[in-house]
C-alpha cells in the first residue's frame, strides 16, 4: 500500500471502527479494494498485519480487566490454527478475481446481518440463538 | 464443539483476512459470555490465528512487510481514539451507516 494521506487515514479509521466493535478490518479492505492496485490476497494479508498492533494493545487492557475467558479460549485454539492454515492456503490458491467475488458475497452477508440486527433487536436475539 | 468453532473461525479469518471476529463474538455470546467478554476473548483468539495466517500469506508471496510496518502507528492511534469515541458516539447510528456502506460495497464488487 502506498504511503499517502488517504492510506494513513484509511488505516486510522479502520482501527477506530474496529475499536468500537464494528468490524474495522472490513473498512480497510473496502478502501484497498477501491483505491489500491493490490490483489485480493495481498489486501487480505495487509489487513491481517495491521490488525496486530491494535489487537495487542486492546488485549493487554482486556487481560488487565480480566475479561478474557481462558476456559473457552483454549479449546478453540487448536481448531483455529487448523482452520486458519486451511483458509489461508485456500485464499492463496484461488484466482484473485474469484476470491474478490467471494469477498463481495461475504460483505453482502455481513452487511445484511448488521443492518437487520441494528434495526430489529428481536431478529438479533433470534440469530444469536441459532448461531 | 469448541474445537469445531475454532476451525470455522480460523477458516473465515484466514480465507477473507477478516470476519473471524464477528463469528467468534457471536459464538462466544452463545456460550454465555457477556458482549464485553466475548469481544475480549475473540481478540485473544483471532490474534494468534492472524499471525499464523500471515505466515501462510508470506510464504505464498502475498505479504510485503516493508512499508506496511509504518502503518502500525495510525493503526494504534485509531484504536486508542476508537475506545475514546465508543463512550461518546451513538453506536446504533454508526452500525446503520456501516451496514449501508458494506452493502453498497458488496453490490459494487459483485456487479462489476
Amino acid at each position: 500500500m502506498e504511503l499517502s494521506v488517504f492510506s494513513i487515514a484509511a488505516v486510522f479509521l479502520s482501527s477506530l471502527v474496529a475499536a468500537m466493535g464494528l468490524g474495522g478490518g472490513t473498512v480497510l479492505l473496502l478502501y484497498l479494494s477501491f483505491f489500491s492496485t493490490l490483489s485480493q490476497p495481498q489486501m487480505q494479508s495487509l489487513n491481517l498485519l495491521l490488525f496486530l498492533p491494535a489487537a495487542a494493545l486492546s488485549l493487554f487492557f482486556h487481560w488487565k480487566n480480566k475479561l478474557i475467558s481462558f476456559s473457552l479460549l483454549k479449546p478453540c485454539i487448536p481448531g483455529g490454527i487448523i482452520g486458519g492454515i486451511l483458509g489461508s492456503l485456500l485464499a492463496n490458491m484461488l484466482e484473485p478475481d474469484l476470491l474478490r467475488k467471494a469477498f463481495g458475497l461475504f460483505l453482502l452477508v455481513i452487511g445484511l446481518r448488521e443492518l437487520l440486527c441494528s434495526l430489529f433487536p428481536v431478529f438479533k436475539k433470534f440469530s444469536q440463538s441459532k448461531a | 464443539m469448541l474445537f469445531f468453532f475454532g476451525i470455522a473461525i480460523g477458516l473465515l479469518n484466514g480465507f477473507f483476512g477478516s470476519g473471524g471476529g464477528i463469528l467468534a463474538v457471536a459464538l462466544l455470546e452463545k456460550k454465555g459470555l457477556s458482549p464485553r467478554q466475548a469481544h475480549a476473548t475473540s481478540i485473544a483468539l483471532i490474534l494468534p490465528l492472524s499471525i499464523i495466517s500471515l505466515g501462510v500469506y508470506y510464504l505464498r508471496g502475498n505479504l510485503s512487510l516493508g512499508q506496511s510496518l509504518f502503518f502500525f502507528v495510525p493503526a494504534l492511534l485509531g484504536s486508542v481514539c476508537g475506545a475514546w469515541c465508543l463512550k461518546r458516539i451513538p453506536v446504533f447510528l454508526l452500525k446503520i451507516s456501516f451496514s449501508i456502506l458494506i452493502l453498497y460495497s458488496a453490490a459494487k464488487i459483485l456487479l462489476t
